[in-house]
């Protein structure tokens, strides 16, 4: 691929507005529904087994009455140098194109090594054959694929609305825009705390988003470059 | 026509000695081959007859380990060219590690080989003029000869020691 | 000559002796050990047929007992090879009746270790998706990843060490092919490969043994450097050191010998060798124990003050998870094993005995082997966020695994002791040889033969 076709790749990236989240958990049951993640019951994930692939991270401040909570949610920061990736040994996750940090369950051959590598803790591991309680099982998205047992799986940026908003823009033969790739998380979000979109295009809001002066990034300091960036006022 | 004669003697120092009266009947060094149950030091004789080479072998396997490794991983990495952590396509800091197990494997192989060549194990014939004796802690002595002459001295020297003729 | 030369046929007939009548001892060992082994075999076909949750490993725990087995067994490897190799370097005149013993174990801890890099895969049945061969995936293995390097480099070490251990045996095969009769008599002369003594032979062997040792000293080092890279190169608090390697390797050296003691003291007693292993040998050994306790104990503060001095919180709450956390117990216990109890017992003459050692040993056995579950544990179950703080019990599956490599190790070994003689018989008669004229070199020597050409 020659440099100019690589530029005019989009470059996925998200925005999370912390002041705006609740905490109310839409966007991982929609997370869920939308990625076919597999059910493993209370007493498994009480032994940590539990998949979701984006989570809201909840931290206390201060001591009672006086309590804050602080909701986070947390999901695969598609990190630009990310720490999974060159520590796979048969290249089953690795850097596309397009900026995500791509997760290919066929070549999985499930070292966990991705996983302890990674500082956010967003990769999981099926320790199982997945199961759906009924009804869930009827309700399988057929745009994803389900994973086996034993490999690795993580949040993909709904890399199947991403290929879909593309086609849309293709059809209609112009660039992608705001709009065109919404993942599941961010439809969901009750409070519009959630922005998805091209980093690389100067005009979307994701771009101007990140410039903001509250626009921060998990571990920073560890220079993963994540892609997901957070919003927050800093009190 | 050459023809072996093989003799059994009690010990070391026994061994040592007919080889000696060999020597002085014109018998030449290469015409005699010492067996034993442990490595007699101090009697340097086929071993400085063909100059060793297993260390330069094994210098070589080491170097032909090292540019196959270089070779896997730069070609294969190339080829596959998926970019993971921001690494270049080309590590060689990565890289240095596997060029490294490689060259180590090339001169264990190449030692290996190159031993049981030189000497001349794994071989047809290679228990010829062999015998058991040894085991028990007897020396054995195959004198080769290529005339009746050189036969007659031979045997003359060997005695009552000889055992077969092959 | 010194006044009490064992004779050929006894030294045969005794290092011969655990191949001919291995005794009752030998199989009540084999059948234990066996029947343990099959209880782990058990335990593993389950574990392939459930998936890995039969383990006790989780999110954030993903490694555990899996992978201390395979650091600690690939640390045991390192009795071996790389002792005798040094041993055999700097020309030490009693590593004669040991290096066997210790090339044997390497050999067959190394198999054990490598197994579990296997069997703790998601799809085990996919390992060979890490060897570079060119396949219909169109894919290769990325050597950038440290388990590509593993692959290398203990394949590398598993050969050079088969090879290592056999070019020294390929004598004693042609003895005992020369001793043996019918099937057996064929099994060692197709692996004597036609061995007859002759001095030709003699330096050949010898000098391939010597370049061997040159270069499997660095392959044994790199070994378990790169196992420790497998942590060093992550980015995860207690792992990200640069002096992992080092002290992986005195990790390694320090269990290694202890294993070799136990393994010598029980080979003694059982094969009735009071006469070839002796209490010099324990002694010598004895005293590398103590210096590599003292190494590790130094590596050991060194990476723990650096990491309480420089008080990163990340950092911290891993050390504090070992230090004074749940995982103290270990911690605590891991030091008294390893170093509290270990070297002044080693370091007192009247305690360095045969029984000294041999208890010296076994407290570093079990100290390293919590040493290692200590390296990996607390780490991955302390990442950065604290809202994914875990925690990790083994299950019986993981706790058999584990019994299971013991006992498959005991068996390995009592089956190579059946086939082969667990001491270098000619490297022992070539050791009388040379006490009987200390100044006997090939060059020094004046000899009528050494004339003219």
């Amino acid at each position: 691929m020659t440099e100019e076709a690589k530029e005019k790749k989009p470059q996925w990236a998200m925005v999370i507005d912390l002041d705006r989240c609740t905490g109310c958990e839409a966007c991982v049951v929609a997370c869920r529904v939308e990625n076919n993640i597999p059910t493993v019951g209370p007493e498994e994930a009480a032994k940590g087994r539990s998949i979701n692939w984006i989570r809201v991270e909840r931290y206390f401040e201060g001591e009672y009455p006086d309590v804050k909570v602080k909701f986070m949610p947390v999901l695969c920061q598609h990190c630009e140098e990310a720490p999974c990736e060159p520590v796979c040994p048969v290249y089953a996750t690795y850097r596309t194109d397009e900026g995500l940090n791509a997760q290919v369950y066929n070549r999985c051959v499930g070292t966990r090594y991705c996983a302890n590598n990674c500082p956010y803790t967003v990769r999981f591991f099926n320790f199982f054959d997945p199961v759906w309680d009924a009804p869930l099982d009827k309700a399988l998205n057929p745009e994803v694929s389900v994973r086996t047992r034993g490999v690795m799986e993580k949040c993909t940026f709904c890399i199947q609305r991403i290929r879909k908003g593309q086609e849309k823009a293709k059809d209609e033969d112009r660039e992608v825009r705001d709009g065109d790739v919404v993942p599941a998380c961010v439809q969901t979000c009750q409070t519009k705390a959630m922005y998805f979109g091209n980093i690389a295009d100067p005009e979307s809001e994701v771009s101007r988003l990140s410039k903001s002066n509250r626009a921060t990034r998990l571990l920073e300091e560890l220079g993963t470059k994540p892609r997901v960036i957070y919003l927050n006022k800093g009190d | 026509m050459s023809e072996r004669i093989i003799a059994v003697l009690d010990g070391v120092d026994q061994a040592l000695s007919a080889v000696e009266s060999l020597r002085r009947q014109g018998f030449s060094r290469a015409a005699i081959t010492i067996m034993s149950a442990e490595p007699i030091h101090g009697a340097p004789f086929e071993s400085d007859q063909t100059k060793s080479r297993i260390a330069g072998f094994a210098i070589a396997g080491g170097v032909i380990g090292a540019i196959a490794a270089v070779l896997l991983t730069v070609v294969t990495s190339r080829r596959v060219d998926l970019v993971t952590g921001g690494m270049p396509i080309v590590t060689p800091w990565a890289f240095g590690i596997i060029i490294f197990e490689l060259a180590a494997l090339g001169a264990i192989l190449a030692t290996l080989g190159r031993m049981i060549f030189e000497a001349r194990l794994a071989r047809r014939s290679a228990l010829a003029d062999y015998d058991e004796a040894v085991a028990d802690g007897s020396v054995v002595l195959a004198v080769e000869c290529s005339d009746e002459a050189c036969l007659e001295a031979a045997k003359n020297v060997l005695g009552a020691n000889l055992t077969r003729t092959s | 000559m010194s006044e009490r030369q064992p004779t050929t046929a006894k030294i045969n007939s005794d290092l011969l002796g655990p191949v001919n009548k291995p005794g009752r001892g030998w199989y009540a060992t084999v059948t234990v050990s066996g029947l343990v082994v099959l209880a782990a075999a058990g335990a593993l076909a389950y574990q392939f047929s459930r998936g890995l949750g039969v383990w006790g490993i989780n999110r954030p725990v993903f490694w555990a007992l899996d992978i201390t087995n395979f650091v600690f067994w690939i640390g045991i490897s390192h009795a071996g090879t790389l002792i005798s190799a040094i041993l055999r370097v700097t020309g030490a005149e009693w590593r004669r009746p040991v290096t066997r013993c210790a090339e044997a174990i390497t050999v067959f801890a190394l198999m054990i270790g490598a197994l579990f890099p296997i069997i703790h895969l998601g799809r085990p049945q996919l390992f060979y998706w890490l060897v570079p061969y060119p396949n219909e995936r169109g894919l290769w293995p990325n050597f950038r990843s440290p388990l590509a390097w593993d692959f290398f480099a203990i394949n590398t070490y598993l050969l050079g060490s088969i090879i290592y251990l056999y070019l020294p045996l390929i004598p004693d095969l042609a003895l005992l092919r020369d001793k043996s009769r019918g099937l057996w008599r064929r099994f060692y002369g197709a692996l004597s490969l036609g061995w007859k003594g002759t001095q030709l032979q003699w330096d050949r062997l010898e000098r391939a043994v010597r370049v061997m040792a040159v270069v499997i000293i660095p392959v044994a080092v790199s070994v378990h450097t790169i196992v420790s890279w497998d942590f060093a190169m992550t980015i995860r608090p207690m792992w990200h050191s640069t002096m992992f390697g080092p002290y992986f390797v005195a990790g390694a050296i320090f269990s290694g010998i202890a294993a070799l003691i136990i393994a010598m003291a029980v080979i003694r007693r059982v094969f009735h060798l009071e006469d070839y292993l002796q209490p010099i040998h324990f002694n010598n050994l004895g005293l590398l124990l103590l210096t590599m306790s003292l190494i590790w104990f130094y590596f050991t503060f060194g990476e723990y003050l650096t990491t309480w001095y420089g008080n990163l919180p990340d950092e911290m709450a891993v050390f504090d998870s070992k230090v004074s956390g749940v995982y103290s117990p270990f911690f605590w216990g891991t030091v008294i094993c390893c170093f509290a109890v270990p070297a002044p017992l080693l370091a007192i003459k009247r305690f360095r005995t045969i029984k000294g050692t041999v208890i010296a040993s076994m407290l570093v056995v079990v100290g390293m082997w919590f040493e290692r579950f200590l390296i990996i544990v607390p780490t991955l179950a302390r990442p950065r966020f604290t809202f994914n703080w875990g925690t990790y019990s083994p299950t019986w599956v993981e706790i058999m695994l584990t019994a299971g490599t013991f006992a498959y190790f005991v068996l390995l070994y009592s089956i190579f002791t059946r086939l082969f003689p667990i001491i270098a018989i000619w490297e022992y008669k070539e050791g009388l040889a040379v006490a009987r004229e200390p100044s006997t070199s090939s060059s020094s020597v004046s000899s009528p033969l050494t004339e003219s050409t």
